[in-house]
């Protein structure tokens, strides 16, 4: 709890890995002088304790910040907005992130207890609110703002230029990090935005809004390189994932040039050893650019955004990429021996029939590769809900849309589809993201300690994949089958029953063989995986305290980097 | 942008999440634990957003909710039967908070153990009966529902048999 009246602010939103958003706030606020913490919020039953924690503060924090950052998260936010309002904090409310920017007009609106939104990023706007807010400073003057006028109106300040990306401090690492095998993990991001439209991306459509309008923009070397040096030595960590949306330029030659940079920035550094997990497209896949990766960056994954194989699929997601990249992809990282996991979207607005063989297809020619699938969503801000509201498709209000799909056909065809695939597909407990997890576990042993990898864990973890994958596909045609056969109106009760119970019991025998491999794995190296993180164990480890330790007083200070730099 | 949608729908949604999150708090006394093994995963798959007006059994089967049943031969080879019905709407979103115990007909009521995102519990059913209804009642976003749930207890019985678990509602 606060130990001192010094302004603090909470920092609320999901922790399940190191949040960079909430924690480049967090080293912005720290360096302007105001104290904060981080109080994870993961479901909602971390409402009720973060209620709890700042109920309990001796001091109320000056400003409660929270992450609207996902939209399907948004209900959780406003509830405890509410809440926080009924248990008597009068301190600012403000929130932030893709979803909160792109509704902050109707959130400000139905919400008189929330006090502003921070439009777009936020590191120099939380700042100059909080330091309004200590002084009693107007809001008006602050650019990147959604407010209230004096007559209850919403309005916008005006935005702010994005901010070099070199100017920000790096995040704050507070707390335990997660590990795979004893290997540290930190996240990071080398660049904010990506150089792709898709229409379904609210993370194109949010910085394709920024003024000026900044679709992409790249961390100088060194910055990103100091940073990794400081990482691995300060705080041990092996394995790098670039939270990045697209680690890759759009031009191949640049994009290699950036990564050798890079290797020879962290080799000047003196930092050793280290795996890498990045996002590519798939038109970015080059053979001299990922074996570069792999030989000088320890490229131990790659999550490949295929989303979808289909003609159709690719022109309605915009995706900018043919079913030529998809396939040449996937054939390079075979034969680099990448390891690489991907997403299908099966289900989108106008899928056919057709367009779904397509992506079976595609899954069969991958069996042994983990990946998952499911149905594009209307993020708020993006064009595709544009469209969709253009065409009077969508149903239900800001906090979320759903459509029906194009056919009565395709329609039954994914309703039935996410009745009997739900439990596999989504949630934690989903065994399709499961299985990425045991395979990277494999990868992870595979890269750090050769002497001890079995050539036999990798084959097995291709096999649970292989297994999932063809079960799914039979599950899936099935169900087509059914719906082209007996109509969309058809009693499919026999059909789901069956379905659920054999979905169910396959899943059943692979996720107790994943959790083997992954005892063997953690066997043979000697040490344990922790892949999520615990920030409320983090929070009670430092009892009373409400802003960085000592020890942790540096953590965000580049002069760090000078201890690094050999 | 977002759609306009209807303030005093959203402000009570909101409302409504909070009582049932209030309420579960004050039923299990604790927040739920994260797994201790989340698998690394880049972009998770997002949950389809589905708005039924009409929220049947059936549709939380389909969308939210996974029911599993057996056969436990115990004490006198008395055959009972273990449930476990588990929200499996993705941990962050808590769309499904199980609420109070299951009412039974047809059957006696065994063990309970409740969360609020997973119901275990056993019964034995009632000599002669066929089938055996269960209701439980959730919160669905914080707005009261009930899963309406039956088993046929007719058939043949023999330990770890699994037995389908239906709504009198499924999609057809």
């Amino acid at each position: 709890m606060p130990s001192t009246a010094q302004p603090w602010v909470a920092l609320v939103g999901p922790e399940v890995e190191e949040n960079l958003g909430l924690r480049q706030l967090a080293s912005a606020l720290n360096g302007a002088g105001f104290e904060c913490e981080i109080l994870p919020c993961n479901s909602g039953a971390d409402v009720v304790r973060v209620l709890r924690r700042i109920a309990s503060a001796a001091t109320p924090p000056l400003a409660a910040a929270l992450s609207l950052a996902f939209q399907w998260r948004a209900l959780d936010m406003l509830a405890l907005t509410l809440a926080l309002r009924e248990q008597g904090f009068r301190g600012h409310i403000t929130a932030g992130g893709h979803f909160g920017t792109f509704a902050s007009a109707e959130l400000l609106r139905d919400f008189a207890e929330l006090d502003s939104i921070c439009r777009y990023e936020a590191e120099q706007t939380v700042v100059e609110l909080c330091r309004a807010l200590r002084d009693g400073q107007p809001l008006t003057q602050i650019a990147g703002l959604g407010l209230r006028d004096a007559a209850g109106q919403t309005m916008t300040t005006p935005s702010r230029p994005p901010a070099e990306l070199a100017a920000l401090a790096w995040p704050d690492r507070r707390g335990q990090p997660t590990q795979c095998l004893g290997h540290r993990i930190s996240t990071l991001v080398g660049s904010r935005g990506c150089y792709a439209r898709c229409s379904f991306c609210c993370i194109a459509a949010w910085h394709g809004l920024t003024e000026p309008a900044v679709r992409f923009r790249l961390r100088p070397v060194d910055d990103l390189a100091d940073e990794m040096a400081w990482l691995y030595h300060r705080q041990q960590t092996e394995i790098f994932i670039f939270h990045d949306d697209n680690f890759f330029l759009p031009r191949r030659a640049d994009s290699l040039a950036r990564i050798h940079a890079l290797a020879d920035a962290l080799a000047a550094r003196r930092v050793g050893h280290i795996g890498t997990v990045v996002k590519a497209r798939p038109n970015d896949v080059a053979r001299d650019v990922f074996a570069a990766m792999q030989q000088r960056l320890g490229l131990t994954r790659v999550f490949l955004g295929v989303e979808s194989d289909s003609p159709q699929g690719l022109t309605t997601l915009q995706r900018g990429v043919r079913q030529e990249h998809n396939h040449a992809a996937m054939r390079l990282l075979a034969e680099l021996g990448i390891y690489v996991c991907f997403n299908l979207l099966l289900f989108d607005p106008d899928t056919s029939v057709a367009g779904l063989e397509h992506n079976l297809r595609f899954m069969a020619e991958h069996v042994d590769t983990p990946h998952n699938f499911g149905r594009v969503e209307l993020y708020a801000g993006t064009p595709l809900l544009a469209r969709m509201q253009a065409e009077s498709r969508c149903r239900g209000d800001y906090l979320g849309s759903d459509y029906d799909l194009a056919t009565p056909e395709m329609q039954r065809i994914f309703k039935l589809t996410m009745r009997c695939f739900g439990p596999r597909n989504f949630g934690d407990a989903a065994l399709a993201n499961r299985l990425m997890g045991t395979r990277f576990d494999v990868e992870v042993c595979r890269h750090f300690h050769p002497e001890r990898y079995r050539t036999e864990w990798l084959a097995q973890a291709r096999q649970l994949s292989r297994e999932l994958t063809l079960d799914s596909i039979s599950g899936l045609r099935a169900i087509v089958e059914f719906v082209q056969c007996e109509g969309p109106g058809a009693d499919a009760r026999q059909l789901v029953t069956g379905l659920v119970q054999r979905l169910r019991a396959v899943e059943a025998d692979l996720r107790q063989r994943a959790t083997e491999l992954e005892q063997t794995l953690q066997t043979a190296v000697g040490a344990r995986c922790r892949h999520a993180r615990d920030g409320w164990a983090d929070l009670e480890e430092t009892g009373a305290h409400h802003g960085r330790s000592q020890a942790q007083a540096s953590t965000t200070d580049r002069g760090a980097q000078v201890d690094v730099a050999g | 942008m977002p759609g306009e949608g209807n303030p005093s729908t959203v402000r009570e949604r909101a409302r409504n999440h909070l009582r049932g999150l209030l309420a579960t708090s004050a039923v299990t006394g604790a927040a739920a634990q994260l797994a201790s093994c989340i698998p690394v995963v880049c972009d998770p798959m997002p949950p389809p957003l589905v708005c039924d007006a009409n929220q049947t059994t059936d549709y939380y089967l389909y969308q939210f909710v996974g029911v599993q049943a057996h056969w436990v031969i115990g004490a006198g080879n008395v055959y009972s039967v273990a449930v476990v019905i588990s929200s499996y709407a993705t941990a962050a979103d808590k769309k499904i908070v199980f609420t109070a115990n299951p009412v039974l007909v047809g059957a006696t009521l065994g063990s309970v153990d409740r969360t609020e995102t997973q119901v275990s519990f056993s019964f034995t059913p009632t000599a002669s009966v066929s089938e055996v209804r269960f209701d439980v009642a959730i919160n669905c976003n914080a707005v009261a529902d009930t899963l309406r749930l039956r088993v046929d207890v007719s058939g043949p019985r023999s330990n770890n048999a699994n037995i389908p678990v239906q709504s009198g509602e499924i999609e057809g």
